[in-house]
């Protein structure tokens, strides 16, 4: 009985895992397929190995530049997004703010509209300024957009730091900066990792505002520029699936990298630490 | 080293007041300690002089400068925590340092200050290790080799040993008291713990309810309790209180209580108190056992060793003495109980009335 009882939950986690990775798993297979292979009837399950979708993805789609311009818009969303949740959440972590659970609230509240709905509010204001196919233009909506989430993250984390921690800073001379550079941000080290990799990741993926914002491809990031890959009448199933997996790589590895940070961070505040 | 005066200090919480017009001063190198129940306001009173909250009313003047718009890093005090408080991600050395570094002290005095206090404490050998690999006391130890590096005008301790185990709180305390002979440091202490206040104290402020009860060198608030607060939080077993009656008698005037009946002698200022009801004390060691014509039943005896705590009845009174080592009597037996006049503690309105003249 305990042993059917195992065998049913072993089939339920093996059928849950193939089922959200057999996407992930046909486009590296199809990435290393020949043109041949990837329309041939019926399907082949193992690929000869070719990497000449990879090199065309990198050479005729320009894929370098698509990244170049990910790692930029993500990496500066991220930074951004970090510097001022750390000033937020230690201010409603610490400081006596009236109002506080309404301000955590409408935070919250922000984070839920349908991107659809500022869509077109968030495209004139950037119209206006003249930031639509800047680097400018997408960092800052992804900054307002991941704010929420950093800010949650990072006032929990504060809020399980010790309160006498930040006294004893303060006998010993630091500012209110000091005492958080120096004593709350290590501490919330974990926290900090988890906001960074998450907004990374959603700053990464990104592709609703990125299509709508950057329409120019100087400035494309690699969800819509990999999106862009299809011509009129052709779509480039191998060299997409290439793209894909360079794309998709970097994240796994960040997040295989950081697991158990991001795991402690995300159940930070479930217990006491 | 310094002065601090504390001057008219109060401290609201919302509607509540939680320090109530405090005013004490600790000499220079003196060993004084906040005493109270908890949450009499002896914690916040550290933290108003440590600048870590802000009073409502009153001075606080630290040698000669009034620190109350200072923030804690320009008062020149050391602090050590209930918590220790150490910086989890460093390590001792980078602990004791760390008030030094935010001074921008040179390396090598800092070298120098962290060696020093280290070999003071004995934890050379620990320098390397972080805060979780060491034992509760070693903590403590680190956390008070933060405070001396500093060599501030002041230290405040808050209730340092109350999270170590028993053994180790009462060797910490001798170790604490001569670190203070040796440094001769100006010194507040808060603590809950009487055993403590009496044996680190140079004086006493006994705090409840954020008002001063006493100030007093310990034997003062032993001897001589001022109301019946300081007469009853003071003393392990606890003083007896019992209600009486004060009348005047052949020989001047006599004490009524629970079954007792003392002769105090020809003491005037006793006179206007005649026929009032008052609160009787006498602690558990006055109480004289084996002799006397009150009769008590015993009903519980506890053994501790060097000597036997009595509890018994004295009619609906219940009364504690204490007994040699060597008493032996069964529960439930006899006992004949008497006490001396001298002993007495007299209350009035929760006042001490004084005896003698």
């Amino acid at each position: 009985m305990r042993g059917l009882h195992r065998l049913g939950f072993l089939l339920l986690v093996l059928a849950i895992l193939a089922a959200s990775l057999f996407p992930f798993l046909w486009f590296v297979l199809t990435s290393l397929k020949t043109q041949v292979e990837v329309t041939a009837i019926p399907p082949r399950l193992v690929p000869s190995g070719s990497l000449a979708f990879y090199r065309a993805a990198l050479q005729e789609y320009n894929l370098l530049h698509f990244m170049k311009n990910s790692v930029i818009v993500a990496g500066f969303s991220t930074l951004g997004t970090l510097c001022l949740s750390l000033f937020a959440g230690y201010a409603l972590a610490r400081l006596r703010i009236r109002h506080k659970p309404l301000i955590m609230g409408s935070l919250l509240l922000v984070s839920m509209f349908p991107q659809i709905s500022i869509a077109g509010p968030v495209w004139r204001i950037l119209d206006q300024l003249g930031w639509l196919n800047t680097y400018q233009g997408l960092i800052v909506p992804y900054i307002t957009l991941t704010l929420p989430l950093g800010v949650w993250i990072m006032t929990g984390f504060f809020r399980e730091l010790p309160r006498e921690l930040e006294d004893a800073a303060r006998v010993d001379g630091c500012s209110h900066l000091q005492t958080l550079f120096k004593i709350i941000v290590p501490l919330a080290a974990p926290g900090v990792f988890t906001a960074a990799i998450l907004v990374f990741i959603y700053a990464w993926n990104e592709f609703f505002f990125a299509l709508l914002i950057m329409t120019q491809q100087p400035y494309q990031t690699l969800p819509v520029g990999i999106a862009l890959f299809q011509g009129q009448y052709t779509i480039p199933w191998g060299e997409i699936a290439a793209a894909s997996t360079m794309a998709t790589v970097p994240l796994v590895l960040l997040v295989l990298l950081f697991q158990r940070r991001i795991v402690r961070g995300l159940s930070a505040g479930a217990i006491k630490g | 080293m310094a002065e601090l005066r504390v001057e008219n200090l109060t401290k609201r919480y919302g509607g509540d007041t939680v320090v109530n017009h405090v005013s004490f001063t600790v000499a220079q190198g003196e060993f004084c300690i906040l005493l109270g129940p908890s949450g009499c306001g002896k914690s916040t009173i550290l933290r108003l002089v440590a600048g870590l909250e802000r009073q409502e009313e009153g001075a606080i003047v630290i040698g000669e400068t009034e620190v109350s718009g200072l923030t804690p890093r320009d008062r020149d005090v050391a602090m050590v925590f209930q918590s220790y408080a150490l910086y989890p991600h460093l390590s001792v050395y980078e602990n004791i340092a760390f008030p030094l570094r935010i001074r921008k002290t040179s390396r090598r005095e800092i070298d120098r200050q962290v060696r020093q206090a280290a070999d003071l404490l004995a934890i050379g050998e620990l320098l390397n290790r972080r805060p979780r690999e060491i034992s509760g006391g070693q903590r403590q130890r680190v956390a008070i080799g933060r405070a001396i590096v500093r060599n501030p005008s002041l230290f405040l301790f808050d209730e340092p040993l109350s999270n170590l185990d028993a053994k180790l709180r009462g060797a910490m305390r001798v170790e604490l008291a001569g670190l203070h002979r040796r440094l001769g440091a100006t010194t507040l202490y808060v603590t809950h713990d009487q055993v403590e206040a009496m044996t680190l104290g140079q004086k006493i402020v006994l705090l409840d309810a954020g008002v001063i009860q006493q100030i007093g060198t310990p034997r003062d608030l032993y001897d001589r309790p001022a109301n019946l607060f300081t007469a009853a939080f003071i003393g392990v077993p606890p003083i007896n209180l019992f209600a009486g009656e004060l009348h005047r008698a052949a020989g001047g005037v006599l004490a009524r209580f629970a079954g007792f009946a003392v002769e105090m002698g020809d003491c005037p200022s006793l006179v206007p108190h005649l026929g009032q009801a008052v609160t009787v004390g006498i602690r558990p060691e006055s109480v004289r056992v084996g002799a006397g014509d009150v009769m008590a039943v015993l009903e519980h005896a506890e053994h501790m060793g060097s000597e036997v705590i009595l509890y018994a009845r004295v009619g609906e009174a219940r009364i504690i003495a204490r007994a040699g080592a060597d008493f032996r009597v069964a529960l439930g037996a006899s006992l004949r109980l008497s006490v001396d006049s001298q002993s007495l503690h007299l209350f009035r309105e929760g006042r001490r009335i004084e005896g003698r003249i």
